[in-house]
C-alpha cells in the first residue's frame, strides 16, 4: 500500500499558509457586478409590493430583481441527482416570505458598496401572516398559505417513519421499571469561517458557469438548471476552494440567483454574504424534541427502548423529509 | 473627503488617498490585492482578518485605514523569507497538520507571529491565550498549538 | 458620504480642533466598539482619531495618585507593573479583556465612554473611587466622580464634543489586594454576563479580612455594590461558614439588583460559584469549596 501509515503533507498547504490560495471572495473577475440581497425582517408575510424606483436611480445600480421579475420555477435545493423526487417549495424570490432572512430582492451594482447603499432604498410592503415558532404548534398547521402565491405548503408532518427491531412489546411487558426522559437539541449553524459566496459568469449560447465553494458540483448544476428552467448541459459548475462547510454549503442557495443575474445581465455577478446574512439566510441543523421510554429489568439490564422524536426542519422542506430515514 | 496617508506595508512605504470610513481589511484586500487575510465576521470575533500593526496583532476589520498613517502593517504575504520560501512558522503549520480548509490560517499565523516576536518562548497556556481571538472550525486547535509550540525558543533549542 | 477625518498629533492640536468645530464630532481611538458591524462612525461631521494623539496614553505613579491616560491600551494596562502593584483588579480585568487583537487596540477611555453595563473596567474604577478629567468643547476641563460620569446603561453625562482625557485613582487609603473575576459564554473573548470586583485588606497569617469593597457588574445598568456580601466577610477570618455566608449573601444581593428580569434565575446561582472563584483569587487560598460547611 502506497499511502497507509504514511504522513503526507497537505497538497495545498504552502498556498494556504502563505495567503496565496484564492477563495471565491478573493477572486477579482474583470467586469463583475456585485449583488446585495434584501432579506426579510418578517417571519411570515406576503410581499405586497417592492418599490425599486428610488433604489434604481442610485449611483452604480444596474438592476434590481425580486419576485415580480424573476422566474417562478419551484425547486428543492437539497437534490443532488436529476431524477430525485423532492418536495419543491423553494423559489428564487418567493411571493410569501417564510422566515426572517428569506429572500425579498437583490440589487446588482458596479460595486458592493453601491449595491449595499441602494438596497437600503428599496421600499417593501408586507402583509403579516400567522406564524408558528415551535414544532408542537406547527403540527397543527393546515397551511393558510396553500395556493396563495402558487407555492405548495406541505402539511405537517411532512414525513414520518416508524420501525421496530425485536419484540418491543414483550420488553415493556416484562419490565420491572420503566423510565421516561425528554430530550431536545437546538438548531445549530455550521458556522464555517468562510461565509457563503458565489460568482456566475455568462458564456455563449445561453450557458453559464457558476463558481462557488459547494459540496457537490452536480447539485449546483441540477438545482441551477431547475431554478432557471434550462437544461443541465447549459450549466457548468466549478467548485472553488472551500473555507469549511460541514454540511452548510451542501445545498445550492446563492447559485441559482447568481446564475440568473449573470445570464440576464450578460456580465459576471458575485454575491457575497456577510456573517449576519450567512447565519440568517442559509441552512441550519434541524432541532429535535422527543422522549425516550426505557424498560429496565431489576438487575439493570435494558429490555426495550422506545424513542419518539419530532424534528423541526425549518421554513422550507429542503432535505428535511429524508431525515427520518 | 479622502484623507492622505503614508504607510509601510510588508516593508514597502507607500502613499495612498483613502475614504475615512474604509476599513483596513478592505483597504488591504481590495486596493492592494492582499487577499490572504479574510473577512469572517467584521466584528472582531473570528480573527481571520488579523494583521500585525507595528508588530502587534490586530483585527484589521476594526481599524480604519487612515488610522495606520505613519505605521507599519504586515500581512501573511509578507512573512516569506525569500521568493517561494515559507517562514519556519508557516512550515510548522503545514508539517503539524495545523491547516485544513485554510480559511483561518493567515489570521492564525499572524497572531502566532505576533506572539513569538514578543515572547519567543511561550508556554502552551501563553499560546492559547494569544490565539483565543482566532477561531478555527476544522482542526480542533490542538495541531495549531503544537505547530506554534514547535517554534518556541525552548523547542528550537532542543530544551522542550 | 463620508465624514471629514483628522488625527491631531498632540493634546493642544486636539483641543484647538474641538474648539473650532461647528459640526457634530465623533472620536475614535481603538475602534473596537465603534467599528463592530453593523455599527459604524457617522457619515457626516468630523471623525477625530485620537489613537495617535500624544499625551493621552500613559500610566504614571505619583505620590498620592495613580494617573492613567484615556487612550492607554488594554494591553498596556495588562502588562504594567505599576497597575499590577497598585490597581491589581484593573490589571486582571485587562488580562481577561477580549482577545490579544482587541487588547492591542481597545482603550480604557473607550470602555468608559461606552459605559456598557458589562464594561469590565467600570466596576473597579467605581470601587477605587476614580475621578475623570473631561475636556470640554469650549476648551475648559472638569473633574467628575464615577457616578457623575456613568449615569446609566450605555449613558454618560458627556456632552457632544466632550472627551475623557485622564483617569485618576487616589492612593491614600488604598486597600492592599484586588481581584476581578468574570463569567461569560466562553472563557475568552466574551462579554461579561456577570463579573465581580473585590478590593480588600487581608492578612495571610490570620486569614482575616479587614475592610472590603465589593462590586458586581453586568447585573444592572451600572456597577452595583454588593453590600450584604461585603458585610458578611468584613473583619472575619476565612472559614467554611464565612464563605458560605458570603456566597449566600451574594445571591441575595444579586436577587435584589435584578428583580423581575429573565436572567435572574441564572445569575443568582452563577454568582455563588463566581464568589468562590473571587475569594480564591484574592486570598490565594485554593480549595475553598472543600472547607467544612462552605457549600450552600
Amino acid at each position: 500500500m502506497n499511502y497507509a501509515s504514511r504522513r503526507l503533507p497537505l497538497l495545498d498547504g504552502p498556498e494556504k499558509v502563505s495567503g496565496g490560495l484564492r477563495f471565491a471572495a478573493d477572486r477579482d473577475i474583470e467586469g463583475q457586478l456585485f449583488a446585495k440581497l434584501l432579506l426579510s425582517p418578517r417571519a411570515h408575510a406576503r410581499v405586497l409590493g417592492v418599490d425599486t424606483a428610488f433604489a434604481l436611480s442610485a449611483h452604480g445600480v444596474v438592476a434590481i430583481f425580486w419576485s415580480g421579475n424573476t422566474p417562478a420555477n419551484r425547486y428543492n435545493s437539497s437534490i443532488w441527482n436529476e431524477r430525485q423526487e423532492a418536495l419543491e417549495d423553494e423559489r428564487m424570490f418567493p411571493g410569501i416570505v417564510r422566515h426572517v432572512g428569506d429572500r425579498v430582492a437583490a440589487v446588482i451594482a458596479e460595486s458592493a458598496e453601491a449595491a449595499e447603499h441602494a438596497a437600503k432604498l428599496i421600499v417593501v410592503e408586507y402583509e403579516d401572516l400567522p406564524a408558528a415558532f415551535d414544532e408542537v404548534s406547527a403540527l397543527d398547521n393546515s397551511g393558510p398559505t396553500t395556493g396563495l402565491d402558487g407555492a405548495p405548503t406541505y402539511h405537517n408532518p411532512i414525513a414520518t417513519l416508524s420501525f421496530a427491531v425485536g419484540d418491543v412489546a414483550r420488553g415493556f411487558a416484562e419490565a420491572d421499571l420503566i423510565v421516561e426522559s425528554r430530550v431536545s437539541t437546538p438548531k445549530t449553524h455550521h458556522c464555517a469561517l468562510e461565509n457563503h459566496v458565489c460568482t456566475a459568469i455568462p458564456e455563449t449560447e445561453g450557458r453559464v458557469v457558476v463558481h462557488s465553494p459547494c459540496q457537490s458540483v452536480f447539485a449546483v448544476q441540477i438545482v441551477v438548471a431547475k431554478a432557471l428552467g434550462i437544461s443541465t448541459d447549459q450549466v457548468r459548475a466549478v467548485k472553488t476552494p472551500i473555507g469549511g462547510s460541514f454540511g452548510g454549503k451542501a445545498e445550492p442557495i446563492l447559485e441559482p440567483l447568481a446564475a440568473f443575474f449573470a445570464s440576464r445581465l450578460r456580465r459576471p455577478v458575485t454575491i457575497r454574504y456577510d456573517r449576519g446574512e450567512t447565519l440568517l439566510g442559509t441552512r441550519m441543523r434541524s432541532s429535535v424534541i422527543g422522549k425516550i421510554r426505557t424498560a429496565f429489568r431489576a438487575d439493570g439490564r435494558i429490555l426495550a427502548r422506545e424513542t419518539e422524536t419530532l424534528v423541526d426542519v425549518g421554513a422550507y422542506c429542503t432535505g428535511g423529509d429524508h431525515l427520518p430515514a | 473627503m479622502p484623507i492622505d496617508i503614508r504607510v509601510t506595508i510588508n516593508g514597502v512605504s507607500q502613499s495612498f488617498s483613502v475614504d475615512p470610513l474604509l476599513r483596513l481589511s478592505q483597504f488591504l484586500r481590495e486596493r492592494l490585492d492582499l487577499t490572504g487575510l479574510k473577512e469572517g465576521c467584521r466584528e472582531g470575533e473570528c480573527g481571520a482578518c488579523t494583521v500585525l500593526l507595528d508588530d502587534k496583532p490586530v483585527n484589521s476589520c476594526l481599524v480604519l485605514a487612515f488610522q495606520v498613517d505613519g505605521r507599519r502593517v504586515e500581512t501573511i504575504e509578507g512573512l516569506r523569507t525569500a521568493a517561494a520560501e515559507l517562514s519556519p512558522l508557516q512550515r510548522a503549520f503545514v508539517e503539524h497538520g495545523a491547516v485544513q480548509c485554510g480559511y483561518c490560517t493567515p489570521g492564525m499565523i499572524m497572531a502566532a507571529e505576533g506572539l513569538l516576536r514578543e515572547n519567543p518562548a511561550p508556554s502552551e497556556k501563553d499560546i492559547r491565550h494569544a490565539l483565543a481571538g482566532n477561531l478555527c472550525r476544522c482542526t480542533g486547535f490542538q495541531t495549531i498549538v503544537a505547530a506554534v509550540r514547535s517554534q518556541s525558543r525552548a523547542s528550537l533549542d532542543g530544551v522542550a | 458620504m463620508a465624514p471629514q477625518a483628522f488625527h491631531p498629533t498632540d493634546i493642544d492640536a486636539l483641543q484647538s480642533l474641538i474648539a473650532s468645530a461647528t459640526c457634530p464630532l465623533c472620536f475614535i481611538a481603538g475602534g473596537s466598539d465603534l467599528l463592530v458591524s453593523p455599527r459604524a462612525p457617522p457619515r457626516e461631521g468630523w471623525l477625530i482619531d485620537i489613537s495617535r494623539t500624544s499625551g493621552l496614553a500613559f500610566i504614571e505613579l505619583r505620590e498620592t495618585t495613580l494617573r492613567i491616560g484615556a487612550t492607554t491600551s488594554v494591553d498596556a494596562i495588562a502588562r504594567s507593573p505599576i497597575i499590577a502593584t497598585h490597581f491589581s483588579a484593573l490589571g486582571q480585568a485587562a488580562e481577561l479583556f477580549g482577545s490579544a487583537q482587541i487588547r492591542n487596540r481597545a482603550t480604557i477611555g473607550g470602555n468608559l465612554a461606552n459605559a456598557s453595563p458589562a464594561g469590565d473596567f467600570l466596576p473597579m474604577l467605581k470601587c477605587a473611587r476614580a475621578s475623570f478629567r473631561v475636556l470640554g468643547k469650549d476648551g475648559g476641563e472638569r473633574w467628575l466622580a464615577f457616578d457623575a460620569l456613568v449615569v446609566g446603561a450605555g449613558r454618560t453625562s458627556l456632552a457632544s464634543g466632550d472627551l475623557i482625557a485622564e483617569i485618576r485613582i487616589p492612593l491614600v487609603g488604598r486597600l492592599t489586594r484586588g481581584a476581578f473575576v468574570k463569567l461569560g459564554r466562553r472563557e475568552a473573548l466574551t462579554i461579561s454576563r456577570l463579573n465581580l470586583t473585590m478590593e480588600a485588606d487581608f492578612d495571610e497569617g490570620s486569614l482575616r479580612f479587614g475592610e472590603i469593597q465589593l462590586i458586581a457588574g453586568a447585573i444592572a445598568p451600572t456597577p452595583t455594590p454588593m453590600v450584604r456580601a461585603a458585610d458578611t466577610l468584613r473583619g472575619k477570618a476565612l472559614s467554611g461558614s464565612a464563605v458560605r455566608a458570603f456566597v449566600e449573601a451574594l445571591r441575595d444581593d444579586v436577587d435584589e439588583a435584578i428583580l423581575g428580569r429573565e436572567s435572574r434565575r441564572y445569575k443568582r446561582r452563577a454568582v455563588m460559584g463566581l464568589g468562590f472563584d473571587l475569594l480564591e483569587k484574592i486570598t490565594g487560598v485554593t480549595g475553598l469549596d472543600a472547607f467544612p460547611g462552605a457549600l450552600p
